[in-house]
């Protein structure tokens, strides 16, 4: 076991290597040059001349990828005048645009992000894998049909228009809630919750459609399995066949799926955060491209990268705990 | 000055992306309609003293707070141009040498920090100022003529050089000075401050406008001590000599201000204290879900201001409810928008009059989105700035003359002219109705468009192959020599990164922007600036008038004594109180 988990770590840190290259690559690649976004509008060659070296942008390609990893694990100083601005460790470059270092923007907007994804992520397991269990479990029944119709609409309705119609009944009309703003936790936890109500409900009702679809298909492919017909027969209670053998074996994948959409989502969920004022790392990525702000792009890029690999891994390591059948070579 | 980033993003997709929005256009003649005109005559007080006067009505408690969707560029004053920037620093914190009060839609200029606008001597070339007793910075230490001097030369470094540069190119011996931090502490020449209470500067030029030039940040007071040059965002929280210190800011999320305690009512004549504090909120990333925010009225959403204009898909909202209706603040802004025609390539000045005929202003205002965001205009120059005079010399209707045009260019060669323009916002929809609107009249255009950070290097240069470009300006002070004298100057014309994109390079046309620049008597200057503007349209033609931008937003109804600052173009905080 202990090496299939040293295996499976070393393939993550592989796949985070190859995406910090393509990443540096795609930084090169975009026909813009970043010390002219940070240059004014009065700028001139010797100025452009000096926010380059300023910034390391006139060393060799390959000088500066070894010094962007270096950061990564020393970090850096950015010169400004004959001062140097230090940038810590894991350094992931230096925001032109606002003087100061990635990894301070990315520190704003990662608790924005993790706290709406948490949440939401809580509640559309719990609300997704009841609603798909019941279903499953009170097949062909009225019951059944409403949570099916639900779960259709949840699973067809975008994120943007469900988060609209939330904010015209609960906000513009009714008055509610006052429009959403994020308080951090440590600050004021109830004020936080208050904060992030809408968007929980708005990610719950899209992706708990999709898990109650997912689980109740799942719990009704257990349900006809052989050993379940064989605890029934042999007159285990309905309860225990149900939630201890049925629900279990039918979680496992739903578990897979989840932590996979989790990793994702704390990448940022830029739509959501964009229609509720909060400025997450989704945000946060979408506006560095439009500000052609390359070095908060990469960062964005890489630590969604980096949650996606470390969900991938974890779940793989998880599965191989949860189903023996998965092989550990 | 640049353009107020008071913008509205176009849906989900133009988020972060500087655009205007639309609707439909009455097509109103210019001057109709424009209930709130400010006077763009400009009075020097010399006799203001503190306390400001009080507000009828205001009373003191409560915080405001300023819904946008884009943070200032800057807050550390010397490197800040952006309008409502100034403004907002200018009102609430950061204190000049002199600065503007908008008293029933008048402009006045008074001494600040200093006692009057200025003494000057050997003909506008040295100007001497006096500064108030008992101004202090928020930690206690006391304003003196160096830190004064010490802002100025800051405004020479580096990282000032988004600011304004009036007086850095002005002050004698100062054009190879590089500013304090790279000479190890040396201040900027031509300044000198003989005592703590005074400070003289000296020009090399006469400059009779330089009372306007110091009411930009470039004059605020700094301590050079406390200021680190390696850690370029501490310089964006600067020490407050006004009514509100900053009590937090979060680039890109949220400013806050509270009360100064070492601020002295008594030695300001032109700022109040009424709210607690003041607060910028920045994650108000759609200016449309704003709108519907303050239209509701609920909550703390009664003591916002919408910093954002009002979006073309947000009127309805706001038509819809007699409520909303009577929380608007519009009117003019000191923008006006037009199409430089490059007169180094377009030289023949018929065919940059038949491009005047043939442009259809109309399309272009359905673009912008309508009448709240921009009025049709027949001049260069806004009506709010000082000099503007009313003319239209290429008279036509709003949607063009073809046939005047065509008229116009018969038997002439044409070949394809080539409109450059800037990525983004509603430019290529702007350049795509000139394309069509010279098309009716037989004139072929190549649209090239240009990514944002090589746009002004391109255009900027006189020997570009760009025929036409959109141009936007707002004067940086309350004097045509910022407008006219920027857009018609010879000098402007042969700069790298010139802002004279018509390249227009008549050596009269100098020298009375000189002799007009040099007048002492600014109020006698302005018409004169208007007389010459008229008369450069007609004997160059060299812009294409298209509109004067107006700004449309909401408050919520606990807001008191907000209103349309012409001066900068955003909601005034000079007089607001929380009701």
């Amino acid at each position: 076991m202990l090496r299939f988990i040293i295996k499976r770590v070393l393939v993550a840190l592989l796949t985070l290597a190859a995406i910090d290259v393509i990443t540096f690559g795609v930084f090169f690649a975009v026909p813009s040059s970043p010390a002219a976004v940070m240059c004014s509008k009065n700028c001139d060659e010797a100025r452009l001349a000096r926010v380059n070296a300023a910034l390391g942008l006139d060393k060799p390609k390959l000088d500066q990828f070894i010094d962007f990893n270096k950061g990564l694990v020393f970090g850096r100083d950015f010169k400004v005048g004959d001062k140097a601005d230090h940038c810590p460790a894991p350094c992931l470059g230096y925001s032109f645009r606002t003087s100061e270092a990635v990894t301070k923007v990315l520190g704003r907007g990662l608790p924005i992000t993790v706290s709406i994804v948490i949440g939401a992520f809580i509640l559309w397991m719990i609300v997704g894998v009841s609603l798909g269990v019941y279903s499953a479990l009170h097949r062909g029944t009225f019951a059944d049909k409403i949570a099916i119709g639900l779960s259709l609409v949840g699973a067809s309705m975008p994120v943007y228009f469900f988060a609209l119609i939330l904010l015209g009944i609960f906000v513009f009309s009714l008055k509610f809630f006052e429009f959403p703003h994020f308080v951090s936790i440590t600050e004021n936890p109830l004020l936080w919750a208050k904060g992030l109500i809408l968007p929980w409900l708005a990610l719950t009702f899209v992706q708990a459609a999709g898990y109650a679809r997912y689980s109740r298909s799942q719990m009704l492919e257990t349900l006809s399995e052989d050993y379940i017909r064989t605890a029934r027969a042999i007159g285990l209670p309905k309860r225990t066949v149900h939630m201890k053998h049925a629900l279990r074996a039918a979680i496992t994948p739903v578990i897979t799926l989840a932590g996979l959409d989790l990793g994702v989502f704390l990448g940022g969920v830029a739509i959501t955060e964009t229609i509720f004022g909060m400025h997450g790392i989704g945000w946060q990525s979408v506006n560095a491209v439009f500000d052609l702000n390359l070095p908060v792009v990469m960062g964005t890029v890489l630590i969604a990268a980096f949650f996606v690999v470390v969900s991938n891994t974890v779940v793989d390591v998880l599965y191989a705990f949860i189903d023996p059948r998965v092989k550990l070579s | 000055m640049r353009r107020t980033l008071r913008i509205a993003t176009v849906g989900l997709a133009a988020i972060g992306l500087f655009a205007a929005a639309c609707s439909k256009n009455t097509g109103e003649d210019p001057g109709k309609g424009q209930d709130k005109k400010l006077d763009a005559k400009l009075v020097y007080v010399d006799d203001a003293k503190g306390p400001a006067p009080e507000i009828p009505g205001a009373k003191k408690g409560g915080i405001l707070t300023a819904l946008g969707s884009a943070d200032f560029d800057h807050f550390f004053p010397q490197a800040t141009y952006r309008g409502d920037a100034i403004m907002v620093g200018g009102q609430l914190a950061l204190r000049t040498l002199t600065n503007y009060y908008e008293k029933d839609g008048k402009l006045q200029l008074m001494g600040d920090i200093a006692t009057t606008t200025g003494k000057q001597e050997d003909g506008c070339k040295k100007w001497t100022y006096t500064l108030r007793e008992g101004i202090k910075f928020e930690d206690g230490t006391p304003v003196t003529s160096k830190n004064i001097a010490q802002g100025v030369s800051v405004s020479f470094e580096e990282l000032s050089a988004d600011g304004p540069q009036y007086i850095q190119r002005w002050l004698k011996g100062a054009t190879d000075y590089k500013g304090p931090w790279t000479t190890k502490g040396q201040l900027a020449p031509g300044i000198t401050t003989p005592d703590d209470k005074t400070i003289v500067f000296e020009l090399s030029e006469a400059h009779c406008d330089f009372p306007l030039a110091a009411a930009l940040p470039t004059t605020v007071p700094v301590i050079l001590d406390k200021m680190d040059p390696s850690k370029p965002d501490s310089l964006e929280s600067p020490l407050s000599t006004g009514p509100y210190k900053i009590k937090s800011y979060t680039r890109g999320e949220r400013l806050e201000f509270e009360r100064n305690s070492n601020w002295d009512a008594k030695t300001d004549p032109l700022r109040h204290n009424y709210p607690d504090g003041f607060v910028f909120d920045w994650t108000a990333t759609d200016p449309a879900l704003t709108t519907k925010r303050i239209v509701a009225d609920a909550g703390a959403d009664k003591t916002a201001i919408q910093w954002d204009n009002v979006p073309s898909e947000a009127l309805p909202d706001v038509e819809k409810s007699a409520d909303a209706q009577k929380r608007v603040v519009e009117g003019e802004t000191v923008f006006s928008l037009f199409i430089n025609m490059n007169t180094q390539i377009i030289t023949d000045v018929d065919i940059r009059r038949a491009m005047i005929y043939a442009t259809n202003q109309q399309s272009i205002l359905q673009i912008i989105g309508g009448e709240k965001a921009g009025k049709p205009s027949t001049t260069l120059v806004p009506p709010v700035t000082p000099g503007h005079k009313k003319f239209d010399v290429y008279k036509k209707p709003l949607t063009g003359d073809v046939d005047k045009a065509k008229q116009l260019l018969q038997g002439k060669q044409l070949k394809p002219f080539i409109y450059c323009y800037r990525a983004g916002g509603t430019r290529p929809q702007t350049a795509a109705a000139m394309k069509e609107a010279f098309a009716r009249a037989g004139i072929e255009l190549v649209l090239k468009e240009l990514d944002r950070t090589t746009y002004y290097n391109i255009v900027g240069k006189k020997n570009t192959d760009c025929a036409l470009i959109p141009g936007g300006w707002g004067q940086d002070y309350s004097d045509n020599s910022t407008y006219l004298g920027v857009l018609a100057s010879p000098e402007e014309a042969n700069r790298d990164g010139s802002n004279n994109n018509a390249y227009l390079d008549v050596p009269a046309v100098g020298a009375k922007l000189k002799e007009l620049g040099a007048m002492p008597d600014r109020a006698a200057a302005a018409p004169l600036y208007g007389d010459l503007e008229e008369q450069i349209f007609k004997d160059y033609a060299p812009w294409i008038p298209l509109y004067y931008d107006y700004s449309y937003s909401l408050i919520g109804s606990s807001v008191g004594g907000v209103f349309l600052s012409g001066t900068w173009g955003s909601p005034s905080l000079q007089n607001a109180y929380v009701k």
